[in-house]
């Protein structure tokens, strides 16, 4: 091995390094829900690239409106699925469409796109 | 529960013509009667300043579709449209404008894809070039031009056909996300990157490195958008069970008031309206007729084809289409509470749900696009390191087809788009899933609990033998158990009623009343104590049986229910009652028992007379005598001895599936691992149960089951599928092959592998479109 070779390797290897530490061990930070009239809990939620935030605290037992906005042509987003309460919606790009939830047990409830790549979650307490 | 506002109204702003929410927007102006919503306070400072610049041209621009033509609605109008899309009405919106769209993008990606295939082609070519020793002498001296070229050429297939792998990969990143257009973008970036920085700055590397790669990535970028383009085209069809249901929807209904008759959308018909159907019309919505009689065909909601005679008191349901008479009806239920629009919901709700065996693939995907980019970091190292001359191509060639061969989609796809056609499927049969839980667990199901009446039986007992003892007659005994049971709503107690009725006895009320749940009741007639019901209800007054023995076992043995009368605490007599068993039982029960599930029988009846309908319809195990409040019980039971089996190393652990009327039954359904709730078409259990059965027949179980189990291999086969193309595909393209046969996989063969193995997904789930349960005659 010459020193090209050590060097590359090197490179390579901090490269994966780095990937797991982007990808994996980065924690986005928690978005606490904003309670409004009559108990709604709202939060805006954009799409784009995943969702921002990503993390959304909300009280359990409390209805949660969550407006997503897709601001990007990728279609990966285009649909929004919480399967903990049966729900689809679909996003046109730069329309704001609500979904309203309950989340009646206090949990962790996901929300991804269709193709499951993009992933959110509800922290219900 | 709160419900999704499916589709919002939204409007048009007049200036720069984005789309705005009114509730969101950044303010509003009214000119000459129209509200105009604003995306910034900017542009309403521009319109402000002069509207008639922004609103005279606007108008009549249908481009748009719906929003162009709400731009100026009034408020009074814009609620009308919020209360509109609110109903129904929005899940039909929903699918007309995403049709709409998906068609827009479908055209947008093929046109890319042509851009991308047309500009690739003589790019390959150059390419090529190099793979013929006396071309490639002969253009020597163009090689760097030819590169250069190639690259200003490719470069606009990478900007305009690729930019949303590009952009995709970019949001992605900043979010630390990952996606297939990471991959796809990281592939197609560095062939093109290396290929150009090779054709710019040959000098940069050593002799024989210099290989460039601009086919790879135009060809790369052309397949993966031409996948996109037939995948999407192939997923649209995968919602059309939802779609053929809303299209059967009446536009219109003609409704009388004020005693005229009016043509209306149905939108505006209201609870209450009085609405006219003719022959051949659709019934608008849900209602009860008034007047008039006519063959009806359910199909629609109840799977079954046989239209059903409805007269005046019978409820219709929307949709369904009137055959033979007119009639006028009663809307009792109008937009989402009809019928039509809650199955519609449910079955909308079981699509987006998730199956128990999606959650493997969610933790897969998560980890997945990180460990390719790692994988193909190693396989460049590899290959670098140990790999022959030149190596720097080797290992771009091989790092590039790990990336693109990798299938994140294959995988996402594999269960969602397969129960989106099951569970579609069903609701054309009647057969309503809650979710894919539901369906997982249907599919698995090793034994069935039957309810007798109501399920295997139509449920509408009648009196067929009156034997009194010596001292009363056949005539006061019937008036004394008829009048005693006046006033109870169990059918046998109304069978008992009617058949008085039907036989011309004088009804009276009785003084007293009382009854019992699973025995019967007690009622005073006429001044005498009177005891109407079971064997059970005889112990329990302490009222000897001998003398009903010999008449109630024959009774029993014909599968008749005998019910006991004693009048003041003495034997009276016994009154039998018979509920006939529906047509399609038998065949039903055969299909279950072909589909290897245990079928067993549950009834409040006594044990002779389960038994003998029990042999009529080939059951073998029957629990009779099932007082209601235990059939929950029962099924737990049967639930453990299930586990009992499986400790003493017998088969799996037993799944029951309890098939009952969604009312009386509910403890027991909710107990069972799947609860079957038989409706009637025209009152609809959907929340009781995990699988609703529209149909009111058994045959719709067995539909059920089928579905759930095709639905179920469907996603195995896809999980499968993708699971070995990836786990196979991978190796592959970072050259495990080589040593060995000397085999490298070119990335153009990746890209190409990587398109037709999310096509093959969605394909394999179209083919349950084709499903279609057995006819009868053939189980």
């Amino acid at each position: 091995m010459n020193a090209t070779n050590i060097i590359v390797t090197v490179i390579g290897l901090a490269v994966i390094a780095w990937i797991i530490w982007y990808f994996w061990l980065w924690k986005g930070e928690t978005v606490q829900a904003l309670t409004k009239e009559k108990g709604m809990q709202e939060v805006d939620v954009t799409v784009k690239g995943g969702y921002q935030p990503a993390s959304i605290m909300v009280k359990a037992g409390q209805p949660v409106r969550l407006n997503f906005t897709r601001r990007e042509a990728s279609t990966c987003g285009e649909e929004v699925v919480l399967p903990g309460f049966g729900k689809r919606a679909h996003l046109p790009q730069d329309q704001t469409v609500s979904v309203e939830v309950l989340p009646d047990k206090p949990g962790e409830y996901e929300f991804t796109c269709g193709m499951n790549m993009y992933r959110g979650k509800l922290i219900a307490e | 529960m709160a419900t999704p506002k499916i589709q919002q109204v939204q409007v048009r702003d007049p200036v720069c013509g984005m789309t705005v929410n009114p509730q969101t927007a950044a303010g509003k102006s009214e000119f000459e009667g129209g509200t105009y919503y604003f995306c910034s306070p900017m542009c309403k400072q521009k319109f402000d300043a002069d509207p008639k610049r922004f609103t005279a041209a606007k108008v009549g621009s249908h481009e748009h579709g719906l929003t162009a033509a709400h731009s100026h609605l009034s408020h009074a109008s814009e609620e009308r449209v919020a209360a509109h899309s609110a109903a129904s009405h929005a899940a039909q919106g929903v699918t007309d404008s995403q049709e709409e769209a998906q068609a827009r993008e479908y055209r947008t990606m093929m046109r890319k894809f042509w851009f991308a295939a047309l500009l690739g082609v003589p790019v390959l070519l150059t390419m090529l070039v190099e793979y013929i020793p006396s071309l490639r002498e002969a253009t020597m001296h163009w090689h760097r031009t030819i590169g250069i070229a190639s690259a200003f050429l490719t470069f606009p297939v990478l900007a305009w056909s690729g930019n949303r792998f590009f952009v995709g990969a970019w949001n992605n990143f900043r979010n630390h996300n990952t996606n297939m257009d990471t991959l796809v973008a990281l592939g197609t970036g560095s062939a093109w990157l290396y290929s150009t920085i090779v054709a710019l700055a040959p000098g940069l590397f050593p002799e024989g490195t210099r290989g460039m790669y601009f086919d790879v990535a135009v060809i790369v970028i052309a397949l993966i958008v031409l996948g996109q383009a037939l995948e999407l085209r192939a997923k649209s069809r995968s919602s059309a069970a939802i779609k053929k249901l809303l299209e059967l929807q009446a536009k219109t209904a003609r409704v009388i008031r004020e005693g005229q008759e009016i043509d209306i959308s149905i939108e505006e018909v209201v609870v209450g309206d009085t609405v006219l159907v003719r022959p051949g019309e659709k019934v608008p919505v849900d209602g009860v007729i008034l007047e008039g009689e006519s063959a009806i065909d359910e199909s629609v909601v109840t799977g079954e084809s046989v239209p059903v005679d409805k007269k005046a008191g019978d409820v219709v349901i929307g949709s369904s289409v009137n055959k033979t008479g007119a009639f006028t009806f009663r809307a009792t239920k109008v937009g989402r509470d009809t019928v039509l629009s809650q199955i519609v919901e449910m079955v909308q709700q079981a699509q987006n749900s998730k199956p128990p065996i999606g959650r493997l693939v969610d933790t897969v995907s998560s980890y997945f696009v990180p460990s390719v980019m790692i994988i193909a970091v190693v396989t460049f190292l590899i290959w670098f390191n140990f790999g022959p001359p030149p190596v720097l191509n080797y290992s771009i060639v091989t790092m590039v087809s790990v990336l693109v061969i990798a299938c994140p989609c294959a995988l996402g796809l594999a269960t969602p788009i397969s129960l989106m056609v099951g569970v579609g499927k069903a609701a054309e049969y009647g057969v309503l899933i809650r979710n894919g839980e539901a369906l997982e667990t249907a599919s698995r199901l090793t034994t069935l609990v039957l309810d007798k009446t109501g399920t295997i039986t139509k449920g509408k007992p009648e009196l067929t033998d009156v034997l009194p003892l010596s001292n009363f007659s056949e005539t006061d005994l019937l008036q004394l158990a008829a009048i005693a049971d006046r006033r109870s709503e169990h059918p046998l107690a109304e069978a008992i009623v009617k058949g008085a009725r039907d036989g011309g006895i004088e009804m009276g009320e009785p003084e007293e009343f009382n009854a019992i749940p699973g025995l019967g009741v007690e009622a005073t007639v006429k001044g005498r104590r009177v005891l109407v019901g079971n064997r059970k209800l005889m112990e329990r007054e302490n009222i000897s049986l001998t003398e009903f023995e010999a008449g109630a076992s024959r009774l029993a043995d014909e599968g008749k229910t005998p019910m006991f009368v004693a009048v003041d605490n003495r034997p009276a007599g016994i009154i039998a009652v018979a509920d006939t068993i529906k047509e399609d039982s038998i065949a039903a029960i055969r299909a279950l028992r072909k589909l290897k599930i245990e079928v067993l029988m549950m009834t409040g009846d006594n044990e002779r007379t389960a038994k003998a309908i029990a042999r009529q319809v080939g059951i073998s195990r029957v629990l009779a005598e099932v007082l209601p409040e235990e059939k929950a019980r029962q099924i737990e039971l049967l639930q453990a001895e299930g586990n009992h089996q499986k400790e003493r190393g017998g088969r799996g652990s037993r799944l029951v599936g309890m098939v009952g009327d969604g009312i009386n039954d509910a403890p027991a359904l909710a107990q069972a691992d799947i609860g079957f709730a038989i409706g009637t078409g025209t009152d609809v259990a959907i929340e009781a149960a995990d699988i609703t059965l529209v149909g009111g027949s058994l045959r719709g179980v067995v539909t059920a089951i089928e579905v759930s189990r095709a639905t179920l291999s469907n996603i195995k086969q896809n999980l499968f599928g993708a699971f070995v193309y990836n786990v196979l595909g991978i190796p592959i393209a970072a050259g495990i092959l080589y040593p060995i046969f000397g085999l490298l996989l070119s990335p153009i063969i990746a890209g190409a592998a990587m398109a037709a193995s999310s096509i093959t997904v969605v394909t394999n789930a179209n083919r349950l479109r084709f499903f279609a349960p057995k006819p009868a005659e053939e189980v």
